[in-house]
């Protein structure tokens, strides 16, 4: 039941792709509603703990990869 | 005494028997062969057997000179005694060096027996002397030719143990005690980089680089000491570098039992060595990776979890509101995504868990009815969804107390049902079943109407993150939930299998031990989990929640506005928390865990050892779902462990339960489930 290196990749694909469906759906909405309407506060506050997420992917993809290659070199 | 056998060298046959006479008259019986010259003399020698010779010195054709001569010559062994009236007493001197017995002269007759007998007795000495001497020398010779025979014999059999020695590829040596080499074989050799004359009487000292002689002689050292064998790792220096020998030591000893010597026998293991050790950095490498791999889910999952707390929360509480059906429809879509994220991480987390075996389990006695019909009421709406049946056969079911941790079971029966509604066609359907196994058992058997699986990908159903082509289809999913289920039920000393024919469908089941009927502990889920707090309710009082996430803490002000009778009081850290618990006496202490100035647990010990707010139900709110801590933080007082990303119907409930009666009832449902 190991998971390999592209398995982790996939992993940070789907993360992506999960994230990416938030951030879509966050942005259509928004625009549906008024300034000052808290529907519309809520969904930025999901946009922004989306955008929040995606950031996390590449620096965890970063450590994938040097954790990979720091047991290559090795 | 038996007669005496003479020859006597006389001429005159009177002094013949004259001398007869006088040997008779001493006493001794005598046999005489007179011969008077050389031929006749010579003859009597060769063929006759004497006891004495008597001879004359002077006689007509021969004489006494020449006849001891001969005697000496042909039969020295018989005394030799001249009988003369003229040998003067010089001449007989010199006869007497030369090897004559005696001498006797004719006009001193009366001395002749004395004289025989004495001869006699010389000559038995001589004899027996002779005899003995013989004795020894036929021994020396035997003993010669036996050790001849056993030199030989022992020289074969060195031959034989070098020749063993010398084929073996173990490195033989042995030592006197003194340390210097007494026997080695062509491979010690080669390891000294000496031949066999240059090593014998040599010590470690004369052959090894000092550093390595040392270390030889400890091991020495410890084997005599201990006086039994040893097996030590030792170097050896060769031209094309280190080698590594594993050398057996062990004390020779003698018939007595005591120590002469010392052997060593050592075998090149540098390439196993190189094995292990290359055995061994793989393992480290794997363990690395391992922990490597471990470290990033643990990362992942944490670091996710904030902002996923953020986006199900919000999505949560827009579901609450007035929606068109087409701004509903993208909420739901958000709310998906974010509980796609949760599973996801979850079960990857679950994976990691199962093969570090640091899965935490609690089995208890639980009705496996009870935790069938909770998943099945879950999945009940993606059923109606796709048209498909949901039916429970308890007919089989006449025990269904098995031992299982709840959690992880229900985990199991919702990802099976879960699988075969969404892998089902439209209007088929999915069956539960028990069936008891060797009375000592009981399967849970999930059958579908589904299109079912070829048997050669069987088996790949349990490999993580393989779908089997369905990441191609409508159907959603991680490819890890059989994985998951198939190391939980495993990990519950259980067994996760498949059956399924192309066409027909497919029966999945779990199989755990069956429980302790009498005690079956209630769930603490079932039906009253999924109840929804009201909507309006009058519950009254003030919480104060304590956590550094301002994200969190408005989604918890957007929760608190459906109870407009509950103040929300917010404190940044647990300093702030502890003050503002005492200025303010809240009824309601919603906790985070991972707070900048301390942790949440030490904060909920202060507060449960404080006489004045011990009183204060707790509620700790936390990314951080494991098993351990939530026991030992309810066991500290916590009245509720609620986990992050968090579901607002089981806030709402944890608040309305701690501040007023129970809830009668509402429009506010659970978090829609992964793959609804």
């Amino acid at each position: 039941m190991s998971m390999s290196e592209p398995e982790s990749i996939d992993i940070i694909h789907r993360l992506k792709n999960h994230i990416a469906i938030v951030v879509g759906y966050c942005e259509l909405l928004i625009p549906e509603f008024e300034e000052g309407d808290r529907r519309r506060g809520d969904l930025l506050e999901v946009h922004k703990a989306s955008q929040e997420a995606m950031a996390l992917i590449p620096e965890l993809a970063r450590r994938v990869r040097e954790g990979d290659r720091a047991l290559r070199d090795e | 005494m038996s007669v005496l056998r003479i020859l006597h060298l006389e001429d005159d046959r009177l002094d013949a028997d004259l001398v007869e006479a006088t040997l008779a008259a001493g006493g001794l019986e005598a046999a005489i062969t007179r011969v008077d010259d050389r031929e006749s003399f010579r003859a009597a020698l060769e063929s006759g057997q004497f006891d004495v010779i008597l001879a004359d010195y002077s006689l007509p054709r021969f004489d006494g000179l020449s006849a001891q001569i001969m005697t000496a010559e042909l039969r020295p062994e018989i005394p030799f005694i001249f009988l003369s009236g003229s040998i003067g007493e010089e001449l007989a001197v010199e006869r007497l060096k030369d090897g004559a017995t005696d001498y006797v002269l004719k006009d001193r007759m009366a001395r002749l027996p004395s004289a025989v007998r004495r001869a006699l007795a010389e000559a038995a000495n001589r004899a027996e002397r002779r005899h003995a001497e013989e004795n020894v020398r036929r021994l020396n010779a035997e003993l010669e030719q036996r050790v001849a025979l056993r030199t030989m014999e022992l020289a074969e059999s060195q031959r034989r143990l070098q020749a063993i020695l010398d084929h073996s590829p173990a490195a033989i040596s042995m030592k006197d005690l003194s340390g210097r080499y007494i026997v080695a074989n062509r491979e010690f050799e080669r390891v000294a980089g000496v031949g066999a004359n240059d090593l014998l009487d040599k010590s470690d000292a004369d052959l090894f680089p000092p550093r390595l002689a040392v270390t030889y002689r400890a091991n020495d050292a410890r084997v005599m000491a201990k006086q039994h064998g040893l097996s030590v790792e030792e170097t050896f220096l060769l031209p094309d570098g280190v080698h590594v020998y594993q050398s057996i030591k062990f004390p020779v000893l003698d018939d007595r039992g005591r120590p002469y010597a010392l052997c060593a026998i050592s075998i090149d293991i540098t390439e196993r060595k190189k094995t292990d050790d290359a055995l061994k950095m793989a393992r480290l490498e794997a363990e690395r990776a391992n922990r490597a791999k471990s470290e990033f889910l643990s990362r992942m999952s944490h670091e996710l979890r904030t902002p996923l707390n953020a986006i199900l929360g919000f999505a949560q509480v827009l579901q609450l509101d007035e929606l068109s059906d087409e701004k509903k429809e993208s909420v739901l879509q958000i709310l998906r995504g974010g509980e796609h994220l949760l599973a996801l991480i979850n079960e990857v987390l679950d994976i990691a868990r199962i093969e570090a075996g640091h899965l935490a389990l609690s089995a208890e006695a639980v009705d496996a009815r009870d935790i069938v019909q909770l998943a099945m009421e879950l999945v009940q709406p993606l059923a109606q969804q796709r048209d498909v049946s949901l039916v429970v056969d308890e007919s089989r079911a006449a025990d269904a107390v098995i031992l299982a941790d709840r959690q992880r079971l229900h985990q199991i029966l919702l990802n099976l049902l879960s699988n075969a509604v969404k892998y089902n066609r439209r209007g088929g359907r999915v069956t539960v079943g028990f069936e008891e196994v060797e009375g000592e058992r009981l399967r849970i058997v999930v059958t579908d109407t589904g299109i079912g699986i070829p048997p050669d990908n069987l088996e790949r159903l349990f490999q993580p993150f393989e779908r089997l082509g369905a990441e191609r289809t409508p159907v959603e999913g991680t490819g890890l939930g059989l994985a998951v289920s198939r190391g939980l039920a495993e990990a519950m000393g259980g067994i996760l299998g498949v059956t399924s024919e192309v066409d027909r469908g497919s029966t999945f089941w779990v199989e755990l031990a069956l429980g302790d009927a009498s005690h079956p502990r209630p769930g603490p889920g079932s039906r009253s989990r999924l109840a929804a707090p009201a909507e309006s309710r009058l519950t009254m009082g003030v919480v104060l929640y304590i956590e550094d996430n301002q994200s969190n803490v408005r989604l918890m002000e957007r929760v608190l506005e459906r109870r407009p009778g509950v103040r929300l009081l917010h404190a940044p850290s647990g300093e702030d928390g502890l003050r503002l618990a005492r200025d303010a006496n809240p009824d309601l202490i919603l906790l985070d865990l991972h707070l900048p100035d301390m942790s949440g647990e030490d904060v909920l010990l202060q507060l449960s050892q404080d006489a004045a707010l011990k009183r204060i139900p707790i509620a700790i709110l936390s990314a951080d779902a494991l098993p351990a801590q939530t026991r030992r933080l309810k066991a500290a007082g916590a009245i509720a462990y609620l986990t992050k990303p968090i579901d607002i119907g089981q806030v709402m409930r944890t608040i309305d339960d701690s501040l007023g009666g129970p809830a009668p009832g509402g429009v506010e449902g659970p978090r829609p489930q992964a793959g609804e």
